[in-house]
């Protein structure tokens, strides 16, 4: 599996630049991150990832195709890409029909689109809504539909854009869970989002964009502790490092890049067992 | 595949002598040339409509936007252009040349030289100044509500079938491929997300409408007033001019024997096809 990026860059008919000079390269298997401010380009990047836009400058390869050469359809087979709005994929009449709508374009027999649909409904905890209209369901539900429906067919890249909005906490755990389980079958995973504290602590990279460029790219301790990056992309901080932060500018000796909650813990009772 | 030809029908704001008319004025402009184009049928009366509209796609500056309109309607234009030529006959409605090629050219002028009307008037119209006109022409406030709604969401739509499209592809659809029932079936899983967000997001604006109070008072009243300057005067009077002194020549002189000046037999398409048929013949030795 690999992405690689090289130093593209796009401009929209309206003339608007949305991407100057972006480079990357994911290999073998990952879990990314792709955050920023509104408008900083992470839709139009990751919508080269697939081939939905060709670069004006610059190569996009994945697993060693050049998007350029290839058809999107083509590329969907290696790459799956969820939309932000589920109500612009959801089209069939049954939740069961949605799911396989994918997997029939891509030539499955009968029995494997049963058996994909059933564990990708399973999953989903979508049974009771297998015979209904997905538009009768909630805006979340639709989510998880649209979600179901690129997972079916198994893809080795997966592109989400702002998953966890309108999720609730249960939802999001076990989306979260699965993008996990999928990064350990050697998958790359890549997440377009917000919610930081979604991204931490199981995130492995960070790629934060602005105004079209990639101003910081590496491991989420490095990169959601760099207060400096984060403000130029209007980004807050995960609220443990806010925390270790404040409590570092009293006490030096307390770590000021602290990320998860566990690693709070262990400093908070190392603090109180050492004394102030 | 794109939906960059509806940009000619999109409102961009730009300071032009033509943006700063009145839409009213327009209105009656766009619908006089369309009734005089709508006469002819010959290919002289048509062509000179359509290149005296080429000076006001220039002041308007929108240029861009108009070829590439016209791009998009080159599908359209041929599709035009090969069915008249081919299966034009005297029985043909409207019929009044001997030369099939020729009225089916000036078929496919008329087309452009409506759309070029009509993509002017739409590009230089503010959505909201068209529903005001609308209602200063005593068009009842809901209905011009609705056909200004209707126009200014005409870009948002395009954006979103885009979007659409590129959701389907992602799913493995393929747009351009099989025969044509497959390619008018490839189409049901665009169309329905699109009816639905468009009935979505319609329930979404009656409510928003409501919950502003929208028919609370029976007139209505604008902040921004539209107002007739002089040069709309001059813009109608100009208009009244040219449809006069097209009826007087028209139907009153009639029109000189030049006008229906057709073209030569060897660019028929009928007579092109034919030569191209007994060439192979020819080489291949088919008799």
């Amino acid at each position: 599996m690999s992405i690689s990026v090289e130093s593209i860059s796009f401009t929209y008919p309206n003339a608007t630049q949305a991407l100057e000079n972006v480079s990357l390269e994911i290999k073998g298997s990952e879990l990314v991150a792709i955050m920023g401010e509104n408008g900083a380009g992470k839709t139009t990047l990751v919508k080269h990832l697939n081939g939905l836009l060709k670069p004006n400058k610059g190569k996009v390869l994945i697993n060693g195709m050049d998007t350029k050469t290839v058809t999107v359809a083509k590329l969907a087979r290696e790459v799956g890409f969820v939309f932000q709005n589920p109500d612009h994929q959801l089209f069939a009449s049954t939740v069961d029909e949605e799911i396989s709508f994918a997997l029939k374009n891509f030539g499955f027999s009968e029995s494997e689109i049963n058996r994909r649909v059933e564990t990708v409904i399973n999953f989903f905890e979508l049974e009771k809504y297998r015979k209904l209209s997905p538009f009768i369901l909630s805006g979340g539900e639709r989510k998880r539909v649209a979600l179901a429906s690129v997972l079916a067919p198994d893809p080795k890249i997966l592109i989400v854009d702002e998953p966890t909005i309108g999720q609730d906490f249960r939802q999001k755990e076990k989306f979260l869970k699965n993008l996990l389980e999928m990064v350990d079958e050697g998958k790359i995973v890549i997440v377009v989002t917000h919610d930081v504290e979604f991204v931490v602590p199981n995130f492995q990279r960070i790629i934060v964009m602005s105004k079209g460029k990639v101003i910081a790219d590496g491991g989420i301790r490095d990169v959601l502790t760099d207060f400096k990056v984060l403000k130029r992309a209007s980004l807050l901080p995960p609220k443990i490092t806010e925390l270790s932060w404040n409590i570092s500018q009293k006490i030096t000796s307390f770590p000021k890049d602290l990320i998860s909650v566990e690693e709070a813990r262990k400093a908070i009772l190392n603090l109180i067992k050492r004394g102030f | 595949m794109s939906l960059t030809p509806l940009s000619a029908f999109e409102f961009k704001k730009k300071n032009t002598i033509i943006h700063n008319l009145d839409p009213r004025s327009k209105l009656f402009f766009t619908v006089i040339l369309s009734i005089i184009i709508l006469q002819y049928n010959s290919l002289i009366p048509i062509m000179i409509i359509f290149i005296s509209l080429i000076p006001l796609i220039t002041f308007a500056k929108v240029v861009r936007e108009w070829i590439a309109s016209l791009k998009g309607l080159t599908f359209l234009i041929f599709f035009i252009f090969v069915i008249d030529s081919l299966y034009y006959s005297s029985y043909t409605p409207l019929a009044d040349s001997s030369s099939p090629t020729t009225f089916a050219l000036a078929m496919v002028i008329r087309l452009l030289a409506l759309v070029t009307a009509f993509s002017i008037f739409f590009q230089t119209v503010h959505p909201d100044d068209l529903g005001q006109a609308l209602v200063k022409l005593k068009v009842p406030y809901n209905f011009a509500w609705a056909l200004s709604t209707a126009y200014r969401f005409v870009p948002t739509l395009a954006k979103e079938a885009q979007t659409i499209m590129d959701a389907q592809m992602s799913r493995g659809l393929e747009l351009q491929s099989g025969n044509l029932i497959k390619r008018i079936k490839n189409f049901i899983p665009i169309i329905i997300p699109l009816f639905v967000s468009s009935i979505r997001r319609a329930w979404q604006l009656a409510e928003a409408m409501d919950s502003r109070a929208w028919g609370a008072s029976k007139k209505r009243t604008f902040y921004y007033e539209i107002t007739m300057s002089n040069g709309d005067y001059v813009l109608i009077t100009i208009t009244i001019v040219i449809l006069l002194f097209q009826i007087y020549i028209t139907y009153y002189l009639g029109l000189p024997e030049w006008v229906y000046w057709q073209l030569p037999y060897w660019l028929e398409l009928q007579y092109i096809i034919e030569k191209i048929i007994q060439f192979f013949k020819l080489v291949f030795n088919i008799t």
